[in-house]
C-alpha cells in the first residue's frame, strides 16, 4: 500500500466542514422541543467549525421559526430554547440581527380602530379597489366608474400614510424582546414546561425523531455518531463559466438563454405566446388593464419607468434600465475576454454564497485558519473573481487547494497568482511544492529555483545561466548551500525535504522535514509530511509517531487518520487499522479510497462478518463494532 | 399511492399547471436552519413509482416555488439566502439556474406566479419585503416595503394581474394593487404572526389566511370587519393553506402539527377530512389543477406523497 506521500497536506478530498450528522441532531431536539415543552440542554459540542455565516443563519432562523414551533409557549421560554441551542453551538446571542415580534402590537390596534372609525362614514375611501370590486361585477363593463374610483382613490390616502408612520415609529420603539432575560426564570420556566410532555398522548410525537433524540440527549447519551461533511456548494468543475455569467454578468448568460429559447420553441416562444394571448384576451377580460390606460398609465411597468424617471422612487438610474443593461452586458463581455486571453485554466465553482460579501479575502482567510478548506476555497474564489490581481487572493485560494488535496487546481491558482507579481517568494514555493506532488519534476525544479533565485538572502547563490536547463542535482546543491547559509530557515529545509522525496532519498527527506520540524514544531502539515515520508520509507512504528502530532495539532484532519490506518496495516496490526480507517470514513464517507482500505483490513483480520456492513458502506455498523 | 424519499427536509410542493403527472419539490438541509437545498423536478407513472425528471443543488435550503404559468418548462425557485432562481428543464442542467436575482436581503420565503398576467411573479421574503418581477428584466419592477416584519407569503388574486396579498409575521394581511404606491387594504386577519394566505379561486374577493394561533381564517374583502369563517382543528400553526382549483368552498392546509387537513368553509362542520400520514411538521401542500382530487404534501419527515382526496396517502 503506498502512502500518498503528503508533500502537501493531502487531504483525500473535501474533508473539512462541520459535522452534519451532530449539527442535524441538535437542531432536531431544537425543533421538536417545542412539542414536549422539554427544555433543551446545552450539552457541550466538539468544535463542529462553524462559520461566521453560518452561525447567523442558526441564530437568525431559529429564532424566527422558534416562534412558530413555540407558538403556546411563553417568550421567556421561546428564548430559553433558543439560548440554549445557541450557546450549546457556541453561538453569540448578543447580535440579534432578527428580534422576535412577540404578539401583535397592541398599539397598532388602536391606530387600527381609530383610523376605521374616523373613515366610517362613506363608502371606504380608503379601499377603494374593494368599493370597485363591488360595483365592478354590477356594471361590468363600465370603465368609468373605475377611473372614477381611481381618481378620488388617489385623492384619499392620506390615511394610509400616516398609519405607516405611526406605525414605523411603534416598531422602533417596541424592545426586541426578552433578551436579557434572567435564566434562572428561564430555567425555572422550562422545568415546570418538562412535565407538559408526560400529558402529550398522541403516539406519533412520541415517536418522532426529534423527540427520542431530546430523550436521550436528556440522558446523557449525546455522542458523535457519524460526523457527516457538509455537502459544501457543488464544486464539481465544469460549470464555472455558466453560474458565473448568472452571478457576475447575469444578462449574458440570460440573453443566450433567451436567444436559445427563442430557437428550440420556434418563433412563437412564450414572450410572443404571451403577448398573443394577452392581446386575445386583453379586450374581453382584462378590463381593469383598458381603464387603466385611459389614466395615460398603459402599464405598470412603464408607470414605474415614469417613476423612477420622475424620481418618484428615489432612484438615480433614470435612463431606461435596457441601455443600462446593454452597458454593462458589453462590460462584462469585455472583460470575459480579457481572462480568457490570459490563462483560463481555473475553474470557479458553481453556486458561490460568498459572492457579493464585502470582504471575501477576510472570511477566506478566517475559514482557512479553522480548517475549513473547501469554504475557504468559495470565499477566494469570491475575491479573486472580486479583484483578479490580488496576488495574495490568488495565492490563498492556491494554498487551500493545495490543503485540500487539488494541486491541479492549486497550480492554476498559483501561476495567475505568480502573473500578478512574478517575484512573490511564497508563490513560487507552492508551485515547487505542487508540481512536485504532481510528479513533474521540470516543473517543480523551475520554480524551486526560482525561488531561490528571487530571496533575498539566496539570490546569489543562484547563476542566472541555470535556469534554462535545470538537473536535480543542481538545484538540490543549491539548496544545501542554502540550507548552510541560514541553518535556522525552516523553509530552505522543507523545499530540501521535497526535493529528496522527488529522488525517493527517504532518509535525507525525514532528516530535513526533521529539522524543519525543530524549527516549526506546530506546522501540522509537516508532521503528516514527515509522517508520509516515514511510511514510504518502511518507518511505519515512527510514521505513526508523527500522524499522531499532526492530530493533536488539527484533530479534524481526516488525511492523517487514514494514515495512521495504513501505517497500522503496514505492520499487520489490521484491528486497529480498521479503527482509524472507520474514524476517518466518519469524517468522510465520501473518502473511497479509505473504504477500500477497509475492505483490505477486515479481510486480513479475519471479520468477515463486517465486510458486508463495510459493502453497503453501514458507519453505523462498523462504528459500533470498532469503537477508536 | 406513490411515495417520494428526498434527502433533505420538504418545504414546498406544487403540480404543474401543464402536466398531470408532474411536480417540484422545494427542500433544505436541516430543516432549512443551516445547508444546502435541492429542487427536485417529480414525476408521477400510473402504477409505478415516482421518478425523478430533474433535480438542482442549492448553496442554500430551498424554501418555496413556483410553476411558471406561460412555459411547461419554467420554474422559480425561493432560496433562503435570498435569492430568487429561474431555472429551464429544457435546458442541461449546466445551463441551470438560468436567472438568479439577488436583491432580498433576508430569506426569500415564497414565490407566486401571477396567473393572469402571465410574465410576472411576486417574492416575499423575511427582509418584511415583496418584490415584483417579471421573467425579461434582470431586476426587481418594484418592491412593497409596509410590513414590520417577515412576510411569509403572498398569492396573486386569480382574477386580477394587478392585485394581490402578502401575510405577514406583523401579524397582518395586506392586499396590494400594483398601480398603487401603497396597500390598499390591511387586514389584522390573527392574533399572531400568519403564515400563509390564498385567494378564492371562484369568488376574487374571498381570501383565507393561517396562523401561528392554529386557525384558518375567511375573509371577505368587501366586509372585512368580520371573518366569514373561522376553521379549528389544528392543534400547532397552520403553515400553509390553499384554495381548491375546482371547488370554491374548498380547502386545504397544512400544520406543524404534521396533518394535512381539508375543509368546506361554507357547511357547519368545516373539517371534512384530516390525513396524518406525515411523521414530522407538514410544511407544503397542493392541489392538482389538472386532475380534481389530487393531493400532494410534503414535510420535514424528507416524504412527498401523492394522493387521491378520500384515499390513504400510505396506501401502497
Amino acid at each position: 500500500m503506498v502512502h500518498p506521500i503528503g508533500v502537501n497536506t493531502r487531504s483525500q478530498s473535501d474533508l473539512e466542514g462541520p459535522p452534519q450528522r451532530v449539527l442535524s441532531s441538535f437542531l432536531h431536539s431544537f425543533v421538536n422541543s417545542g412539542r414536549g415543552g422539554i427544555p433543551l440542554h446545552p450539552t457541550p459540542l466538539p468544535v463542529l467549525g462553524l462559520s461566521e455565516g453560518d452561525k447567523k443563519c442558526i441564530r437568525d432562523r431559529s429564532s424566527i421559526m422558534a416562534r412558530h414551533f413555540f407558538a403556546d409557549k411563553s417568550e421567556d421560554f421561546i428564548n430559553s430554547q433558543v439560548n440554549a441551542l445557541l450557546s450549546s453551538l457556541d453561538i453569540d446571542n448578543d447580535i440579534r440581527a432578527r428580534g422576535p415580534l412577540p404578539g401583535r402590537f397592541r398599539e397598532l390596534d388602536e391606530y387600527w380602530n381609530e383610523s376605521q372609525g374616523m373613515l366610517k362614514p362613506g363608502p371606504l375611501p380608503a379601499d377603494g379597489w374593494v368599493a370597485e370590486y363591488a360595483q365592478h361585477r354590477v356594471q361590468h363593463g363600465d370603465p368609468n366608474a373605475w377611473a372614477q374610483l381611481f381618481e378620488r382613490q388617489h385623492g384619499a390616502n392620506g390615511w394610509a400614510s400616516e398609519f405607516e408612520h405611526e406605525q414605523s415609529q411603534i416598531a422602533s420603539l417596541n424592545p426586541m424582546g426578552g433578551a436579557n432575560i434572567s435564566n434562572l426564570a428561564a430555567m425555572e420556566q422550562t422545568r415546570m414546561l418538562a412535565h407538559t410532555l408526560a400529558q402529550n398522548n398522541d403516539p406519533k410525537f412520541q415517536n418522532s425523531k426529534f423527540l427520542q433524540f431530546v430523550s436521550k440527549m436528556s440522558r446523557g447519551e449525546i455522542f458523535i455518531e457519524d460526523n457527516q461533511v457538509k455537502p459544501t456548494a457543488v464544486s464539481a468543475p465544469g460549470d464555472w463559466a455558466t453560474e458565473y455569467q448568472q452571478q457576475h454578468d447575469g444578462g449574458h448568460a440570460w440573453a443566450d438563454q433567451f436567444v436559445q429559447d427563442k430557437l428550440s420553441h420556434g418563433p412563437g416562444g412564450w414572450v410572443n405566446e404571451f403577448a398573443a394571448e394577452r392581446e386575445l384576451h386583453g379586450s374581453i377580460e382584462d378590463q381593469w388593464v383598458n381603464e387603466f390606460s385611459k389614466l395615460n398609465v398603459q402599464d405598470w411597468a412603464d408607470e414605474f419607468g415614469r417613476q423612477v424617471g420622475e424620481g418618484a422612487l428615489g432612484e438615480s438610474s433614470t435612463d431606461n434600465w435596457a441601455n443600462a443593461y446593454d452597458d454593462y452586458l458589453n462590460e462584462q463581455v469585455a472583460s470575459k475576454q480579457r481572462s480568457d486571453t490570459s490563462r483560463g485554466v481555473y475553474e470557479f465553482s458553481d453556486m458561490n454564497p460568498y459572492v457579493g460579501r464585502p470582504n471575501p479575502l477576510k472570511e477566506g482567510q478566517e475559514l482557512f485558519r479553522k480548517g475549513l478548506l473547501s469554504e475557504a476555497v468559495l470565499a477566494f474564489e469570491a475575491e479573486v473573481l472580486k479583484n483578479p490581481d490580488n496576488a495574495e487572493g490568488w495565492r490563498l485560494l492556491g494554498m487551500a487547494h493545495a490543503e485540500n488535496d487539488d494541486d491541479q487546481q492549486a497550480i492554476a491558482a498559483m501561476m495567475r497568482a505568480q502573473e500578478v507579481d512574478p517575484t512573490n517568494l511564497e508563490v513560487l514555493l507552492a508551485l515547487g511544492v505542487s508540481h512536485t506532488n504532481e510528479l513533474e519534476q521540470p516543473a517543480a525544479l523551475k520554480y524551486l529555483y526560482s525561488w531561490l533565485r528571487h530571496h533575498p538572502k539566496y539570490g546569489t547563490l543562484a547563476q542566472p545561466e541555470m535556469s534554462d536547463s535545470l538537473y536535480y542535482a543542481d538545484v538540490a546543491r543549491l539548496f544545501n548551500d542554502a540550507a548552510q547559509m541560514s541553518p535556522e530557515d525552516a523553509d530552505v529545509h522543507i523545499v530540501l525535504g521535497v526535493l529528496f522525496n522527488l529522488s525517493r532519498d527517504y532518509d535525507k527527506a525525514i532528516a530535513s522535514f526533521k529539522t524543519a520540524l525543530a524549527l516549526k514544531p506546530r506546522d501540522y502539515s509537516l508532521w503528516n509530511k514527515l509522517g508520509a515520508t516515514q511510511a514510504n520509507s518502511v518507518q511505519s512504528a515512527d510514521a505513526i509517531e508523527a500522524y499522531q502530532q499532526a492530530l493533536d495539532l488539527k484533530p479534524n484532519y481526516v488525511r492523517a487518520w487514514a494514515n495512521m490506518g495504513i501505517s497500522y496495516a503496514n505492520q499487520g496490526m489490521y484491528e486497529e487499522s480498521i479503527r482509524y480507517y472507520v474514524r476517518a470514513l466518519a469524517m468522510n464517507p465520501k473518502a473511497d479510497n479509505a473504504w477500500q482500505y477497509l475492505r483490505i483490513s477486515l479481510s486480513c483480520a479475519s471479520r468477515d462478518d463486517m465486510v458486508k456492513a463495510c459493502d453497503s458502506r453501514n458507519l453505523d455498523i462498523l462504528q459500533k463494532e470498532f469503537p477508536l | 399511492m406513490p411515495v417520494f424519499k428526498a434527502p433533505f427536509n420538504g418545504y414546498a410542493v406544487k403540480f404543474s399547471p401543464f402536466f398531470e403527472q408532474r411536480l417540484a419539490v422545494a427542500t433544505s438541509q436541516n430543516f432549512g436552519i443551516l445547508g444546502n437545498g435541492r429542487l427536485h423536478v417529480l414525476d408521477l407513472s400510473p402504477a409505478g413509482p415516482i421518478s425523478e425528471f430533474a433535480a438542482f443543488d442549492t448553496a442554500d435550503g430551498v424554501y418555496d416555488l413556483a410553476w411558471s404559468e406561460s412555459h411547461d418548462s419554467l420554474l422559480v425557485a425561493a432560496v433562503a439566502d435570498g435569492s430568487v432562481k429561474l431555472y429551464d428543464l429544457s435546458l442541461p442542467p449546466t445551463a441551470n439556474p438560468v436567472r438568479s436575482l439577488h436583491e432580498h436581503t433576508r430569506e426569500t420565503h415564497s414565490v407566486d406566479y401571477n396567473p393572469v398576467r402571465r410574465d410576472s411573479f411576486i417574492t416575499s421574503s423575511w427582509d418584511d419585503t415583496i418584490k415584483l418581477w417579471t421573467i425579461d428584466r434582470p431586476t426587481s419592477v418594484r418592491t412593497f416595503k409596509e410590513h414590520a416584519y417577515c412576510v411569509y407569503s403572498s398569492a396573486w388574486n386569480p382574477r386580477h394581474a394587478d392585485v394581490f396579498a402578502s401575510a405577514s409575521g406583523d401579524c397582518t394581511v395586506r392586499v396590494w394593487d400594483v398601480r398603487e404606491p401603497g396597500s390598499t387594504m390591511i387586514l389584522p386577519a390573527h392574533e399572531f404572526e400568519i403564515l400563509s394566505c390564498d385567494w378564492n379561486k371562484y369568488d376574487d374577493c374571498v381570501i383565507a389566511t393561517a396562523s401561528v394561533d392554529k386557525t384558518i381564517k375567511v375573509w371577505d374583502v368587501r366586509s372585512f370587519r368580520v371573518p366569514v369563517a373561522v376553521l379549528n382543528g389544528h392543534s400547532y400553526a397552520v403553515r400553509k393553506v390553499k384554495f381548491s382549483p375546482h371547488r370554491g368552498s374548498l380547502i386545504t392546509s397544512c400544520s406543524y402539527d404534521m396533518t394535512v387537513c381539508l375543509w368546506d368553509y361554507m357547511v357547519e362542520d368545516a373539517l371534512i377530512g384530516r390525513y396524518d400520514h406525515h411523521t414530522e411538521f407538514a410544511v407544503g401542500v397542493d392541489m392538482s389543477v389538472l386532475v380534481e382530487g389530487l393531493l400532494a404534501s410534503t414535510g420535514w419527515d424528507e416524504l412527498v406523497y401523492v394522493w387521491q382526496h378520500g384515499t390513504d396517502p400510505r396506501a401502497p
